[in-house]
């Protein structure tokens, strides 16, 4: 059965698109990923004009990331307070990451160092990642801190406005996520990408985060950022079609609940390898996009500028959840 | 368009002068577009330029009863803008568009750069090239049937409206051709328009964006929760049956053991 999308002006299949909508939140629920990175080319290859599958994606992903979000929580997987840090940090590291890539587009070599950039971080995440889930799975080292993470807890300790986050069981300084996903938002303003590869293994391995809260609290990070990007791209751009988001979302809910589910029955360290080969594979992809010479030079603009009102949106947050 | 549009077959049909063939174009209302452009940099291809195309057509089909070279000679194609060079005269390719910016500053094109006569000619080539491969700028010779009648000649095109073209209103034009030379020319609008439910939405993310745009995250919230809870409802159901199908019949409370060995120590004590 075919559907018309009032948006996008186009006839799609009902199945084809609940079926896409499927597989990436069963990606979503069970590592923690927004989704971003398949929903746009997968939605522009049935047919649909390349912005208004960004924005109706970004749609689709507000639902997809709800309905995981709601099964982490019932779970207690979700750490509001340093969702709320995160997307804070993240949101400022974007607004200057724009800035960045401006000075960058000056000097003339942007996109090769921005693809270099993001071709290097998902080789090194992605290695680090399957590497030392490998050693802990066949050795049984399952949360056992090394002597290192007690040393750097040591110094990261001594940063002022240390906080508890009981949700997580960890004790840090507002300013040790806040400065990470400040660096994770340069990158993904840079990379043009929402970050859930970098930014899950940067709270399981850096802020030392179970493995199944920083699923579910990057999950609560991208509600949020999708949401406000949402309401943007239909405020400013007129793009979002609504029948297409929920389209994809009836099969991103039904796969986030069910990836959320699956996660419960693999450990932290399975959870990880199998985001560490989705962020090799996404690599591979990248390399052969670089290597191969594309049939038309050129492709449309998918993403518009919508950064500095979620910025505001995230103070509001921090000073909510934060307290 | 309805709700549930599965494409449309459109025939166009009226009588040409005797003798003559005909050829059909359909064209759409002029849009701005941007684009990225890749460029090989020693052993890699990278995004070298951004792009703004105005005054490109949104749609450009055409439709001839023989092969365009044998009905009509170049100086009436150029006149006629019968190819697509038509469009390479009136498409207007700007490049270093700055894409950070949101559509209505794009469009206002104040920081594009106008490239030298052969980069504008290479960008509009490839221009011409992705939209021929999306399906939406096409030829179909001996797609127009053409029969002698006793006003002329009949002429008949029949196709399958392509599904990736969007509602809006597109320019028919059907020319006569005799002797290499057009003689007789007419033009129609055809208006391609949603109804129901998709006009409503349409209209809706039109006049009230920012309304639209709160809904339609509300929306898809609702949807994320609505499936959580029946998801979660579910679950519950099945872990509340399994124990007494599988093996406690009679709807016996079910001893779990480590409470059962609690509640013992608890007795001797």
């Amino acid at each position: 059965m075919r559907i018309l999308l009032p948006i996008a002006g186009i006839s799609v299949h009902i199945w084809t698109v609940i079926g896409i909508g499927g597989v990436i939140g069963l990606l979503s629920g069970l590592l923690g990923i927004g989704g971003g990175f398949l929903m746009t080319p997968i939605l522009m290859m049935v047919g649909v004009p390349p912005t208004v599958a960004a924005a109706s994606g970004t749609n689709a992903i507000v639902a997809t990331s709800s309905s995981g979000v709601a099964a982490h929580f019932r779970l207690h997987n979700v750490d509001m307070r340093m969702g709320a840090i995160l997307l804070l940090g993240g949101l400022a590291g974007d607004g200057i990451g724009v800035h960045f890539v401006s000075i960058l587009q000056r000097l003339g070599n942007a996109d090769f160092v921005i693809t270099l950039t993001y071709v290097v971080m998902l080789g090194l995440v992605g290695s680090f990642i399957v590497h030392d889930s490998w050693r802990k799975m066949r050795k049984g080292l399952v949360g056992r801190p090394s002597r290192d993470t007690r040393h750097r807890r040591s110094l990261l300790s001594r940063l002022p406005l240390q906080m508890d986050f009981p949700h997580s069981g960890v004790r840090h300084s507002f300013f040790t996520p806040f400065t990470l996903c400040f660096m994770v938002g340069i990158l993904t303003a840079i990379m043009g990408v929402a970050g859930g590869f970098i930014v899950v293994p940067m709270m399981v391995y850096l802020l030392r985060m179970p493995a199944h809260v920083a699923v579910g609290t990057s999950l609560f990070q991208a509600l949020f950022t999708c949401a406000g990007a949402t309401v943007m791209q239909a405020g400013s751009n007129h793009i979002v079609d609504l029948v297409l988001a929920l389209l994809v979302a009836v099969g991103s809910t039904i796969g986030a609940q069910v990836g959320a589910q699956l996660s419960r029955h693999l450990r932290g360290e399975q959870l990880m390898i199998l985001l560490g080969f989705l962020a090799l594979g996404v690599m591979v992809k990248m390399v052969f996009g670089l290597v191969l010479q594309p049939s038309v030079p050129i492709s449309q603009i998918a993403a518009l500028d919508v950064v500095k009102p979620l910025q505001h949106m995230a103070v509001g947050l921090v000073f909510f959840f934060g307290r | 368009m309805g709700a549930f549009y599965n494409g449309a077959r459109v025939r166009i049909e009226g009588t040409a002068p005797a003798d003559s063939s005909v050829l059909v174009i359909i064209e759409g209302t002029e849009r701005d577009e941007f684009f990225n452009r890749k460029g090989r940099m020693g052993l890699i291809w990278l995004t070298v330029d951004r792009i703004h195309v105005k005054h490109a057509p949104s749609i450009f089909l055409r439709f001839t009863s023989a092969p365009l070279g044998s009905m009509v000679d170049e100086r009436d194609i150029q006149k006629y803008d019968l190819d697509e060079a038509a469009i390479h005269d009136r498409v207007r390719v700007l490049s270093h568009c700055k894409c950070s910016l949101t559509a209505r500053q794009q469009q206002n094109g104040a920081h594009d750069v106008v490239p030298d006569a052969s980069y504008a000619a290479l960008l509009c080539a490839d221009f011409l090239k992705l939209k021929e491969g999306e399906g939406i700028y096409f030829e179909q010779s001996g797609a127009v049937k053409v029969v002698p009648s006793a006003s002329g000649t009949a002429y008949a095109l029949v196709f399958d409206w392509p599904k990736k073209i969007p509602p809006g209103r597109y320019r028919v034009a059907a020319y006569a051709c005799r002797g290499q030379q057009v003689i007789a020319q007419s033009a129609a609008t055809l208006e391609l328009a949603e109804v129901g439910f998709p006009a409503y939405m349409a209209e809706l993310a039109s006049t009230h964006p920012w309304i639209y745009g709160i809904a339609a995250v509300l929306a898809a919230i609702l949807a994320g929760f609505l499936t959580d809870l029946f998801t979660s409802r579910l679950q519950r159901r099945r872990k509340s049956k399994a124990p007494s199908e599988a093996g406690n019949p009679e709807g016996e409370p079910r001893v779990i053991p480590g409470i059962a060995s609690q509640r013992k120590v608890v007795h001797h004590s």
